[in-house]
């Protein structure tokens, strides 16, 4: 199995690094390895701020920076590179790799302040579909908690998965 | 218990901090462990091999001995045989209290940590040469501070302020020898739990060049000037110790060290120096009232 | 034997909260603050008994451990960059004292200019301070030479630094094989009776003068005993990796069966040089440092011997007029006596958290080929 290799980007306090602990754990508790690490400067919030997510089914040694993703979610619009694209825009359209998605309208309906949930969700739907991931295992692993409601994530799958 | 320093290892003949160390040893009737700071006590009674004290003692570095100490307060609820009254008892000198180790203090302050520290005062880096420390009095002859503005502080600025600052249980300035009033703040103080902060006032014979035969004297003027008033607070309540029948001139003190030499010089100094003084000793009065 | 997905900080907190020291004395510092601030959780959730003191600055974070260490209690202190720079006088009293404290490093660059990311300038500018050293690749292993690390400096009474990359391994999340308290419990058994504050009886002193005649006894004894510790490290490693199936060493060697050409390395770093490696660097191979302190000097000589090429990749400058590292240096002094010595370059990596790829590592070697 080829190393799955995610970077979501965006900016600090938005709980990227939150979302990729998350979805990492989870993996984990399968019988795939999952790595996450997150990338930031000194400030609290609001500069950009990198989270890397590899998936394998074999430990992974590897320590650097993604380079060359297979998937990038992001919630700035930046497209730098030649891959899958989750993008949280206010619409939900796929343009060839590129998949616009409304993260803001699934966080409103929650009543939500991050997007990084729909955004977890949307993330889910496309490494079961590209990569084989067992979906409905790991929405299932998430446990409710304080700052994580696993329905909003369910949310983000299926709303993705609508267009897939 | 009854303890003594075996011998006063290197201090000097007619040491302050020596004196004073026994005093403090004599007045203790429970198990004590003592931290040191780098500084004349230290250095003169512990030269390997030899070591002068009877309880157990740790050194470390010059600034840290509050923070030293706090780490074996809290190693006690660890040990089962330890006497529920075990001291802790931080020494340092006014170099290591009132400059480098200040933040040191501070903190140990700050977490309620159950220690008394103790901060013998000879008013300078007297082990090392006599440089000025933040506890040098103005116009005190010193190696580093060579001459002084005359719009200096009068006074150093406050330890004993800077604790009332930090609301611990007791709080008390005191000196060797005059009215036991040094073994009596002692007793008063390791019966209480929580930070507690006693500084001495220190003569030292070298520093401030004074004949032997006055050492009494130096000791018995420093407080009937009101130089170095006797007081103490418990939980920032105040007490004066002693109010002295006949208050005595700054002069008198200035003139048996010779130290002061060049401060005696000028009278304009000595007059503001005395009202400080006289200023000072009136808020204390009123406080107490 | 269980696993759990742990970040490099968790991992470290998990391996204290089994160890249970009696005293942390701890002042924040990124990138290892969060050790202390899970540590205090298990303390408020009663599942350590452990005494917290949140010290005022990282001088006075180790003092007081030095304090609660010489009364013979497991104490733990955790930090970074200017804060291990910040204790530096007092590290050495500890190892001067003969202390067995514990310290978490999570490797960051040092001031100036500010910068809060990874490499390995801090315990490199303390690597003469008397302590023992050991390099975690990954919180694996960082969690792992946390338990370690209680067992050596209890056998040993020197103080020991396990240094894991700041951010790279102290916030990686990752699976890994945690042992059950019982096992952990079991592996460190009981403290050995030491001199401490404590014995009335004797009143022993600790730090006293030590004038020219005596004090260069003290100091040759220090270095023996770190000379002599190496062998009852290896003898404790051999001990865990019997009990728990694991590859402790003082070094740790990948693909040298047949490659004639080797890398030297340590930390994190190595993760990523051993995956280039199987993937397309397959004439050379991997030594890295767990032990730098005492210095692996025998185990880099046999395995040197006949080797052609040697690039030592550090992550810190040693600043005396080359842009080489502190491993380079030794790695030279140590191979100085060979007959036939490998032609030995260094580099200098990463500073400051700059990353290092695959690319990048495929890149040095061509310029050595």
């Amino acid at each position: 199995m080829k190393t799955i290799k995610v970077i979501w980007q965006g900016l600090g306090g938005e709980g990227i690094k939150t979302a990729a602990i998350i979805l990492a754990r989870t993996i984990n508790q399968q019988k795939l390895f999952a790595q996450s690490f997150p990338e930031y400067g000194p400030e609290r919030s609001g500069a950009k701020t990198y989270a890397y997510i590899r998936i394998s089914d074999h430990e992974i040694l590897s320590h650097y920076p993604i380079t060359k993703p297979s998937i990038v979610v992001s919630t700035i619009k930046d497209i730098k590179f030649d891959c899958y694209h989750i993008l949280a825009t206010d619409f939900l359209e796929k343009e060839a790799q590129i998949f616009y998605f409304p993260a803001q309208k699934i966080a409103k309906k929650f009543k939500v302040k991050y997007l990084n949930l729909p955004l977890l969700g949307a993330l889910i739907a496309l490494l079961e579909k590209k990569y084989q991931l067992d979906a409905t295992l790991t929405l299932n692993s998430i446990k409710k908690s304080k700052k994580i409601n696993p329905e909003i994530i369910r949310a983000g799958y299926q709303e993705l998965n609508s267009i897939l | 218990m009854n303890k003594q320093l075996i011998n006063m290892g290197s201090l000097c003949i007619g040491c302050g901090a020596g004196i004073i160390a026994n005093e403090i040893i004599k007045s203790l009737n429970e198990p004590a462990i003592f931290v040191l700071a780098t500084g004349c006590l230290e250095v003169g009674t512990t030269t390997y091999p030899h070591n002068s004290w009877p309880y157990p003692v740790i050194h470390a570095n010059f600034g840290n001995a509050a923070s030293v100490a706090s780490g074996i307060a809290r190693a006690r609820k660890f040990n089962q045989k330890i006497n529920k009254n075990l001291q802790i008892i931080a020494i340092a000198g006014d170099g290591a209290t009132y400059d480098i180790g200040l933040a040191a203090l501070s903190g140990m302050a700050e977490r309620g940590e159950d220690v008394l520290y103790i901060c013998y005062n000879n008013q300078a880096y007297m082990n090392t040469g006599i440089q000025k420390s933040g506890a040098t009095p103005i116009g005190a002859q010193n190696s580093t501070l060579l001459k002084w503005e005359v719009e200096q502080k009068l006074y150093p600025k406050s330890v004993i302020k800077i604790m009332l600052a930090h609301k611990i249980p007791y709080v008390a300035q005191t000196i060797p020898i005059f009215n036991n009033d040094l073994t009596a703040k002692i007793k008063k103080a390791i019966n209480i739990k929580g930070p507690k902060y006693i500084e001495i006032l220190s003569p030292c014979i070298r520093g401030w060049y004074y004949e032997p035969k006055d050492s009494l004297n130096i000791i018995n003027l420093a407080v009937e000037t009101c130089f170095w008033p006797l007081f103490e607070y418990e939980d920032n309540q105040l007490k004066i110790n002693y109010v002295p029948e006949n208050k005595e001139k700054i002069s008198t003190w200035l003139k048996l060290q010779k130290r002061f030499t060049e401060l005696s010089k000028d009278k304009n100094l000595i007059d503001k120096l005395q009202k400080q003084i006289n200023k000072n000793w009136e808020e204390l009065l009123k406080e107490n009232n | 034997m269980k696993k759990i997905s742990l970040t490099g900080n968790e991992a470290v907190a998990y391996a204290l909260k089994q160890v249970e020291p009696e005293v942390i004395s701890f002042y924040p510092i990124t990138p290892t603050t969060e050790i202390i601030q899970l540590t205090n959780k298990y303390i408020l959730e009663g599942k350590m008994k452990t005494e917290m003191i949140l010290a005022e600055s990282e001088h006075s974070a180790l003092s007081a451990c030095v304090g609660a260490a010489a009364c013979n209690l497991r104490t733990v202190t955790a930090t970074a960059s200017q804060g291990l720079l910040y204790m530096h006088e007092v590290l050495t009293v500890a190892s001067g004292l003969n202390l067995p404290i514990v310290m978490i490093v999570g490797n960051r660059s040092i001031s100036a200019p500010l910068n809060i990311h990874n490499d390995h300038s801090d315990t490199m500018a303390v690597k003469d301070s008397g302590w023992l050293q050991f390099y975690a690749e990954n919180p694996q292993e960082a969690y792992y030479l946390t338990i370690l690390a209680f067992k050596i400096t209890n056998l040993i009474k020197i103080p020991a630094m396990i240094c894991l990359d700041g951010f790279i391994t102290t916030h990686e999340l990752t699976k890994i094989n945690i042992l059950s308290d019982k096992e952990v419990k079991n592996f460190l058994g009981k403290k050995d009776k030491q001199k401490s504050l404590f014995n009335f009886e004797k009143a022993p002193i600790f730090g006293q003068l030590s004038l020219p005649d005596s004090y260069l006894y003290f100091r040759f004894k220090l270095a023996k005993k770190i000379k002599k510790s190496k062998k009852i490290i290896e003898k404790t490693f051999t001990n865990f990796n019997q009990k728990f199936q694991t590859h402790f060493n003082l070094i740790e060697t990948f693909n040298l069966t047949t490659a004639k050409n080797i890398i030297i390395a340590s930390s994190s770093i190595c993760g990523t040089i051993k995956e280039t490696i199987t993937q397309n660097l397959k004439e050379w191979g991997l030594i890295k440092i767990t032990t730098y302190r005492p210095f692996p000097k025998k185990s880099l000589i046999n395995i040197c011997k006949n080797k052609e090429k040697i690039i030592i990749l550090d992550k810190s400058l040693t600043f005396k007029g080359e842009k080489t590292g502190h491993l380079y240096e030794e790695v030279k002094e140590a191979l100085f006596d060979l007959q036939e010595k490998p032609k030995i370059f260094g580099e200098v990596v990463g500073l400051g958290g700059k990353a290092f790829s695959p690319k990048d590592l495929k890149k040095l070697i061509q310029k050595y080929e």
